[in-house]
């Protein structure tokens, strides 16, 4: 009815869809700014000042759980839009099937977490060395109580079984939904929707214990029920708003999938954006509100270490990563304007990074402050790591930070694009291709 | 309306496909005409647009109804919170923005959802207890298999025969006048009934309300949710394995000083002015409930020293000679010059920290009693000692005139 009709959505050839050397051409060069990111990053940190190896690994862990975030928010994109048969999606869900093809990379990337883990860092994990002094007296003797789970070799293993599901996962939805393009087997497609409900619990949970792992564990003491929730919603909200940047980019006239996003696709994508703007406000806000009522010196002292840091205060983050896009984003019009969508998306993904920041880097302020006392105040050693912390708080987003951004983004474009490169980005036999071809939105 | 022979109030036009519907709706819009509307079994897609109409100002009257839903919300908690009746809750502002987001959330939500609904009817001109289509007999398929358009005789575009020409052209199987039925627009009766019923069933829980806040009970409150009032929590002094004192009392942090213990004021404290002089008047307004509590408290503490009338010869005095103890120390005459001159900052310094006491070893002429008495109350004694001793150096000038020839 309301697309071009010179579109037939008869005999699609996915070759027609696929980027190939438009997006292959990307591959080798961000693969080498990456390697170099990282590279620059890791001297940094191996050889640099007193700090500089607790710097390196917040630095890294908070770019690191950015990213995989994104992965994971493609993941659960394709599992909802499965489960719950929708059709407005079927042009855009290729796009997140791809990017979860990041996966094997970012298993590979988690391994420098991993060995500091077992090599017992506590400038990172206070508990992979209990009594390495980074642990506040008081509440040392808990930090042995949760040895039981919080331990270097358990740490490992969990992290090798999440990837090892999340990559099976992907690649399943993945590889079924390319042999769709050249069978059109309407059978697969009924297969997605039985599977992605169960599945649904398993992602849940490995992506909630992830979040306890990388980011809550860095103050082993600190605990929000919450946490998982919070990590999940700033991830799926930060895919929606890439998927808006990559929907123009490709729905744009000149792009490869022209005639196939339509205002109606943007429009949904700013609805999930806009929901999920929401969803982690609210979020975002139970969690600050409990601790800020029952007012516990062991709860607060984790907010009352992130005030300082960049903008000053936790509200901040909650103005510009909520605030902002929900006004933003609140009408129809906006909504279904991708020239906006796409400038609210980006604003959104940079908020995200500042949340995982938010989240991640206080920690390495808050090593610093122990080994400081450690050392003593007045020793030379402790003079030094005063000096760190000094320079880290007067520039918390500093060359290190820049470099490991680099260096992970790098790689994770490459690793996107090169999915993109070799696959069709529309699933063209879909059975439900038409539907998302003419659907309507009121 | 004319009073003419019955005249058609519009055209009804019957169609079989959503599709033909949509192509009939697009005719009629780019016809101009503006009063008709369309009726179909089941929502289709794309019909606003071949209809030509326009976005609704809904979303605005939502928007503005939200807004003041914040905004009352806003003034509602920092009014009664912040400026009407100020309580302060462990410590916390008494107006903050955190706690009050989840109300103001609440009402904005509250108020943009009522007007939602309420907003949707007035616009659609809703409730409508008639509409002249039910009249003809085919529309009552429009809720299950049939389509159907129809233009208003008081658009004012409309003309009989053209737009008949126009439906007729449009694709559709039946073109029909809408006829002008009279009908019984009164609201019938036992709605009437109905609302008045509902109107003061709702007068019924705000009279329970108003009586019983006029009124006191002597049962116990129902708990429908119990778990306010009997909370599962430790007590002062409980083991707990938690901490790693093992005890549920958190002590203070180190530093830390409760409100009001820090004691700074020295004139009401310690009985000094800033030099260190004794303050010659008690810092206490004087009154005679102060006296009373003075007297109370002075025949519980110091009365047995020092007797009832201050004259030092109390019942433990007199025991202890009774029982011949040797090296018993006189209790002092309260009434004595030496202590009448005393300056009230004195007298409240010997009640803090004895006379002639040495606190290492505990030993003195007389103990302190600053650990029994609360500080206001050692100068309500002070105040009622200097009662004692005018007593007690009286003349028959201080009695009344009419009251001496009772002496
Ligand atoms: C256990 C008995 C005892 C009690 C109770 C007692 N006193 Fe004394 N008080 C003494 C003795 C003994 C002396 C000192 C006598 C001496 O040194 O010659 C004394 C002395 C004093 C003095 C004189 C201090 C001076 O500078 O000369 C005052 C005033 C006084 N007491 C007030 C009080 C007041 C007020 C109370 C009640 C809060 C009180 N006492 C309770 C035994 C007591």
């Amino acid at each position: 009815m309301s697309h071009s009709p010179s579109i037939s959505l008869e005999g699609l050839n996915p070759e027609k869809f696929t980027l190939g050397a438009r997006a292959g051409s990307l591959v080798g060069r961000f693969l080498v700014v990456g390697i170099v990111g990282l590279a620059v990053a890791a001297a940094l940190g191996l050889t640099g000042d007193q700090g500089d190896l607790s710097r390196f690994l917040h630095a890294y862990t908070t770019v690191y759980v950015y990213f995989t975030s994104i992965a994971l928010g493609a993941l659960f994109f394709v599992l909802i839009n499965h489960v719950t048969s929708a059709g407005w999606s079927v042009t855009t869900r290729r796009i997140a099937e791809l990017v979860t093809g990041a996966f094997p990379l970012l298993a590979l990337l988690s391994l420098p977490l991993i060995i500091a883990a077992l090599m017992g860092t506590a400038e990172i994990y206070p508990w992979a060395n209990p009594d390495g002094g980074l642990v506040p007296e008081g509440v040392a003797h808990l930090v042995h109580k949760k040895a039981g789970f919080l331990n270097a070799k358990f740490f490992a293993a969990r992290m090798v079984l999440y990837f090892v599901i999340w990559i099976a996962m992907a690649a399943w939805f993945k590889s079924r939904s390319l042999a769709q393009d050249l069978s059109g087997d309407p059978a697969i497609t009924n297969l997605f929707k039985k599977r992605s409900a169960p599945m649904i619990p398993v992602f849940a949970l490995t992506l909630t214990f992830f979040a306890l792992d990388l980011l809550m564990s860095l103050d082993p003491v600190w605990y929000s029920t919450i946490f998982g929730v919070y990590y999940f919603a700033g991830g799926f909200l930060c895919f929606m708003a890439l998927l808006g940047i990559l929907a123009k980019k490709f729905g744009a006239e000149d792009g490869i999938l022209s005639g196939f996003i339509r205002d109606e696709h943007y429009h949904d994508i700013g609805k999930l954006t806009f929901a999920f703007v929401m969803f982690w406000g609210y979020i975002a806000f139970s969690q600050y509100i409990l601790i800020w009522y029952a007012n516990i010196p062991e709860e607060t002292a984790w907010y009352h270490e992130r005030e300082g840091l960049f903008w000053g205060h936790v509200g901040v983050l909650f103005l510009l990563k909520f605030l902002v896009p929900f006004v933003g984003l609140i009408s129809r019009h906006m909504k279904r304007h991708p020239q906006r969508l796409v400038i609210f998306g980006g604003w959104v993904m940079v908020m995200h990074f500042y949340d995982m920041f938010f989240l991640g880097m206080p920690s390495h302020l808050n090593t610093l402050h122990y080994l400081e006392a450690q050392a003593g105040p007045a020793t030379e050693a402790g003079k030094a790591w005063h000096h760190a912390a000094e320079s880290f708080a007067s520039m918390p987003f500093g060359i290190m930070e820049l470099a490991c951004l680099i260096g992970i983004g790098g790689l994770f474009v490459a690793a996107v694009a090169k999915s993109f490169a070799s696959h069709s980005i529309l699933a063209v036999r879909d059975p439900r291709l038409p539907e998302s071809m003419t659907f309507h939105n009121p | 309306m004319e009073q003419q022979e019955a005249k058609a109030l519009g055209l009804l036009a019957e169609y079989e496909t959503p599709q033909a519907l949509m192509a009939a709706a697009e005719k009629v819009r780019d016809g101009g005409y503006k009063r008709w509307d369309t009726h179909t079994p089941f929502p289709v897609h794309g019909i606003d647009d071949a209809m030509g109409i326009q976005p609704t100002i809904l979303p605005w009257i939502v928007l503005g109804a939200g807004a003041t839903g914040t905004l009352t919300a806003l003034l509602l908690q920092w009014y009664t919170n912040g400026v009407d009746y100020p309580f302060l809750i462990s410590g916390k502002p008494l107006f903050s923005w955190v706690p009050a987001f989840p109300v103001t959330f609440e009402l904005t939500v509250l108020f943009a959802g009522i007007t939602t609904l309420l907003g949707m009817l007035a616009l659609n001109r809703l409730p409508r207890l008639h509409n002249p289509l039910f009249d003809v007999k085919r529309f009552a398929r429009a809720t299950q298999d049939r389509f159907f358009l129809a233009l208003d005789a008081t658009d004012p575009l409309f003309e009989d025969s053209s737009a008949r020409a126009l439906l007729e052209g449009s694709g559709a199987t039946a073109v029909e006048d809408v006829p002008d039925v009279p009908t019984n627009e009164n609201i019938p009766s036992w709605m009437w009934q109905v609302a008045i019923v509902l109107v003061f069933a709702t007068f019924v829980p705000l009279g329970l309300i108003a009586a019983s806040y006029n009124s006191t009970s002597t049962t116990p409150p129902f708990h429908i949710v119990g778990d306010m009032d009997w909370q599962e929590s430790y007590r002062y002094g409980e083991e707990v394995p938690f901490f790693d004192n093992g005890q549920a009392m958190r002590g203070a942090l180190p530093g830390t000083v409760a409100v009001g213990e820090l004691e700074e004021d020295d004139a009401f404290y310690r009985g000094m002015d800033d030099m260190g002089n004794w303050l010659a008047v008690a810092p206490v307004e004087v009154s005679k409930s102060v006296l009373e509590r003075g007297r109370e408290r002075y025949n519980i503490y110091c009365l047995p020293c020092h007797g009832e009338s201050g004259n030092g010869k109390g019942i433990v005095h007199e025991r202890a000679l009774a029982l011949d103890t040797s090296g018993w120390l006189i209790p002092r005459d309260l009434t004595m010059d030496s202590i009448v001159t005393q300056p009230d900052g004195q007298i409240y310094d010997t009640i803090t920290n004895g006379f002639n006491y040495d606190a290492e070893t505990g030993t003195g002429n007389m103990a302190p009693y600053a650990a029994q008495i609360r500080p206001e109350d050692r100068w309500a004694i002070v105040l009622y000692v200097r009662a004692l001793q005018r007593a007690a150096n009286a003349s028959i000038e201080d009695v009344p005139a009419d009251k001496r020839s009772a002496l």
